[in-house]
């Protein structure tokens, strides 16, 4: 039997080396050994994740690169999410998420999605060219705190303000980001969003800084059930 | 000197009177000011070629672009048979239902004749030959396309696409090289009706999607096929690829393509070093933090940091960062133009 610190290596390994197969057997071995489906997420994937996102920053990993290594973190997720005791994080987190009507463009929105989902959001993807009310109605039939709208063209954006308002007409306390490459802080902050990343990575970056965060907090809360 | 004249001198490294200004496509915005839709303008000749005409003259751009915003026509003429369709939106440019190319025997399914018989794609090259009689000794007219890489892409979908790159990277070389052979087939017949450019966007090949060497394998040798035949015929490439590619900047002299027109986030200082008297480049004005956020002064001063730090020598163009939004107001377009318009050599 492998050791724990092994496992976790292996799953670390198997996103960053995007190897589906290495991260199965990691999966497999975290449930044989007994690990806790959670630990071996956060400690193992989500860790990969991490360093995935400093290999794009640094230039050394590009958007293919990424989307290999998701498929990789997926197939781990998918055999160890069953296995996960429900996590107490303080966060009930339900997200409404797609790309905005004219744009076809979902990859960005794609990686902030698994980061939800590595998180334990429940996720509401609706997909890409979304017809704008459609998020509106989404999020009043879900009443999910965070609303994600993505759009990678010029030409695309501007159906974003319309959502926003919409939104934030019925339900001021609903919160919204921005993403995309023609959005900016400036144009988050125009529009009444509550967030913005520019692109693919940034998003990336920004989503594993949430489960970062919420990696942090479960690692103070088992040391709180320890101590 | 014509705005074709002035734009052609560019091209060729010179330096013209004044400093030759276009947008890259432009078609959304024109199709608003003009109160048209992609699916009137695809159904109505007439009134695609007279939008050009009007909004030519409005915007005063050296280049006319014809079909902009049509692109995806291009794929669906290849894959409606085995039931791809179009849909046409409120926002956004008409685009595929579908994705149908998934591995080399679906390459071979697809017939390259079937470009030149879907009647969208023909609409848009009857425009281009009409507006170039109309206009075509003023301005410099030609009619746009995806990259060969991009409009792989969009055969395959675009994340399957980027993952073939690892997975299948025999596939992906020959559906670009076929993509390359597409566009060939499709300016064939405008090219022998004297359209002088080809207009290339590749945003799939963009600096932040994918890595450099990814680029030279699997979308330059595309793009030098088509330069190489273009040149063969006398005519120009133009070529815009979205994203950050400062760090690869070398790669557009091995396309061979006759101009780049850079993405805002490209450092234009460093463009000139790595390109000033090899090969014609434009830049970079933001779309959406410049042109259409900020005052018309504002804009003014903007185009003017972009010419003084890359085009005083000739063979620049001044440009947007990309494809402009719909919403930019026409005193920051008119503002955009009258810097370039007004800047003497």
């Amino acid at each position: 039997m492998p050791t724990k610190e092994e496992v976790l290596e292996k799953l670390k390994n198997g996103v960053i080396q995007y190897d589906e197969d290495a991260c199965k057997e990691g999966a497999n071995e975290a449930i044989a050994i007994g690990m806790d489906g959670n630990e071996a997420i956060f400690e193992g994937l989500v860790a990969g994740m991490e360093e995935v996102g400093r290999l794009f920053e640094a230039q050394e990993y590009f958007v293919p690169e990424i989307l290999m290594c998701a498929d990789a973190l997926y197939a781990g997720l998918d055999i160890l999410k069953p296995h996960c005791k429900q996590m107490d994080l303080g966060v009930k987190g339900a997200v409404v998420i797609g790309t905005v009507e004219g744009d076809v463009h979902d990859i960005g929105k794609n990686l902030v999605k698994m980061m939800f989902d590595v998180a334990g959001f429940t996720v509401y993807d609706l997909g890409r060219d979304v017809p704008l009310d459609q998020f509106v109605e989404e999020q009043l039939r879900t009443d999910s705190e965070l609303v994600c709208l993505s759009a990678m063209m010029t030409t695309s954006m501007i159906g974003m303000p319309k959502v926003i308002e919409k939104i934030k007409a019925r339900n001021p306390n609903v919160m919204i980001m921005i993403g995309g490459a023609p959005t900016s802080k400036e144009l988050a902050d125009k529009w009444g969003a509550d967030g913005y990343a520019e692109d693919a990575s940034n998003a990336l970056k920004e989503a594993i800084k949430m489960v970062s965060f919420l990696k942090n907090l479960r690692a103070e809360k088992e040391a709180e059930k320890k101590g | 000197m014509t705005p074709r004249e002035i734009i052609i001198k560019a091209f060729e490294l010179g330096k013209p009177e004044r400093v030759p200004v276009t947008l890259f496509g432009g078609g959304m915005w024109s199709i608003k000011d003009y109160g048209t839709t992609f699916e009137e303008l695809a159904k109505n000749v007439d009134k695609n070629v007279d939008m050009c005409v009007t909004e030519a003259e409005k915007i005063r751009s050296d280049v006319v672009y014809v079909g902009s915003g049509f692109n995806n026509f291009h794929a669906y003429a290849l894959t409606k048979k085995y039931g791809v369709n179009m849909k046409y939106r409120e926002i956004g440019a008409p685009d595929l239902t579908d994705h149908v190319v998934h591995t080399e025997e679906d390459i071979a399914k697809l017939d390259i004749n079937d470009i030149l018989k879907e009647p969208v794609v023909q609409g848009i090259m009857d425009a281009t030959r009409r507006v170039k009689e109309k206009i075509g000794n003023k301005y410099l007219v030609t009619m746009t396309c995806w990259g060969p890489y991009t409009l792989a892409a969009r055969f395959v979908g675009e994340e399957p696409f980027m993952k073939q790159n690892f997975k299948k990277p025999a596939f992906v070389e020959k559906m670009v090289d076929f993509c390359a052979d597409l566009l060939i087939k499709l300016y064939e017949p405008l090219v022998n009706d004297g359209i002088e450019a080809l207009s290339i966007a590749d945003p799939t090949a963009s600096g932040d999607l994918i890595n450099p060497k990814q680029m030279e394998r699997f979308a330059v040798p595309a793009l030098k096929k088509m330069s190489d035949w273009a040149k063969s015929k006398g005519v120009y490439t133009i070529l815009h690829i979205c994203g950050d590619t400062s760090d690869r900047l070398d790669m557009f002299l091995k396309t061979g393509c006759t101009v780049i027109f850079f993405d805002q986030k490209v450092n234009i200082a460093k463009a000139k070093e790595v390109l000033g008297g090899k090969m014609c480049f434009g830049g970079n004005v933001a779309p959406v933090h410049v042109l259409l956020n900020k005052s018309a002064a504002e804009v003014e001063q903007a185009c003017k940091e972009v010419i003084e730090i890359a085009g005083k020598d000739g063979g620049f163009v001044l440009v947007p960062g990309c494809d402009i939004p719909p919403t930019i107001s026409y005193e920051n377009l008119k503002t955009f133009h009258d810097v370039a318009l007004n800047w003497r050599y």
